[in-house]
């Protein structure tokens, strides 16, 4: 009798895997955007409907107007400052507040007019006097 | 002589576990990767010393102004009064919902206060100023 021939096995290709794989992560390193969500974090006050004015202490006043001028000070002691010098006034400021025992609350009043880089511009530099404490009064 | 001269062996490298680093890698990015759903408009943000990174790709939505104060939220121009509507619904399906303001550095603050005002109005708090580091 004749020798039945052997059955060759069958196996599937895989050696263009590889490529296929490599297809797949050029499309997904193209698609990628690394994130660069970067900005300064706010928390709006809750809506009030009725706000009741209160006293508290240690609230400083920054004021900006439509012509992008900035006073910067207590309630009725505020001195028109120059956005840069924002920060070293609010540390002078919070450095006598503290020393009164009260700690520093930083209200900011803007105009409807005034631009809003100048907003920013005030709030980073609050940050950067770390005073975390901040209204936005409306 | 007797015997052939044995040819020298040549270095090769394997490339057979290439596969499956490519793989690794292949999941890495198709696991980091978040589509960008929206275009938004274009916009000069500001730039600042204390920008903070925003943590959490998935929470965050997005509302533009620019100079002419047109409001895009989820590439649609829309009113202070839809803002609200679009912002509550985010809030509601997401609690965590971050939204960041991307608002021309030229842009009164005017039409900023509106925007926020309606944010207020439908409770998402949370927000974030959208600028660059200097």
């Amino acid at each position: 009798m004749l020798n039945k021939p052997e059955k060759k096995k069958e196996d599937i290709n895989a050696s263009s895997m590889a490529d296929i794989t490599f297809l797949l992560l050029v499309f997904f390193l193209v698609t990628t955007t690394v994130s660069s969500d970067k900005g300064i974090k706010f928390v709006l006050p809750q809506k009030a409907d009725d706000v009741t004015p209160t006293k508290i202490k240690g609230v400083v006043n920054v004021f900006l107007n439509d012509d992008n001028q900035v006073l910067i000070g207590k309630k009725g002691k505020e001195e028109e400052v120059s956005i840069q010098q924002v920060k070293s006034k609010l540390m002078l400021l919070d450095r006598e507040i503290a020393s009164q025992g009260d700690s520093i609350i930083v209200s900011i009043k803007v105009t409807s007019g005034s631009l809003y880089k100048n907003y920013v511009e005030i709030l980073d530099q609050v940050k950067s006097a770390k005073i975390d404490r901040i209204s936005l009064a409306q | 002589m007797i015997g052939s001269k044995k040819k020298p062996e040549q270095g090769k490298i394997s490339t057979a576990s290439m596969p499956d680093i490519i793989f690794m890698l292949l999941i890495f990015f198709m696991v980091s990767t978040v589509f960008r759903e929206y275009r938004g408009i274009p916009v000069k943000i500001p730039s600042t010393v204390n920008a903070q990174k925003i943590e959490g790709k998935r929470n965050i939505a997005y509302c533009y102004i620019d100079v002419s104060e047109r409001i895009s939220v989820d590439d649609k121009l829309m009113t202070p009064k839809e803002v609200t509507s679009i912002m509550y619904l985010k809030r509601t399906s997401n609690p965590r919902v971050v939204i960041s303001m991307k608002i021309d550095e030229n842009c009164k603050n005017d039409i900023v206060d509106k925007v926020q005002r309606a944010l207020q109005e439908a409770d998402a708090r949370r927000i974030v100023y959208a600028t660059k580091t200097r």
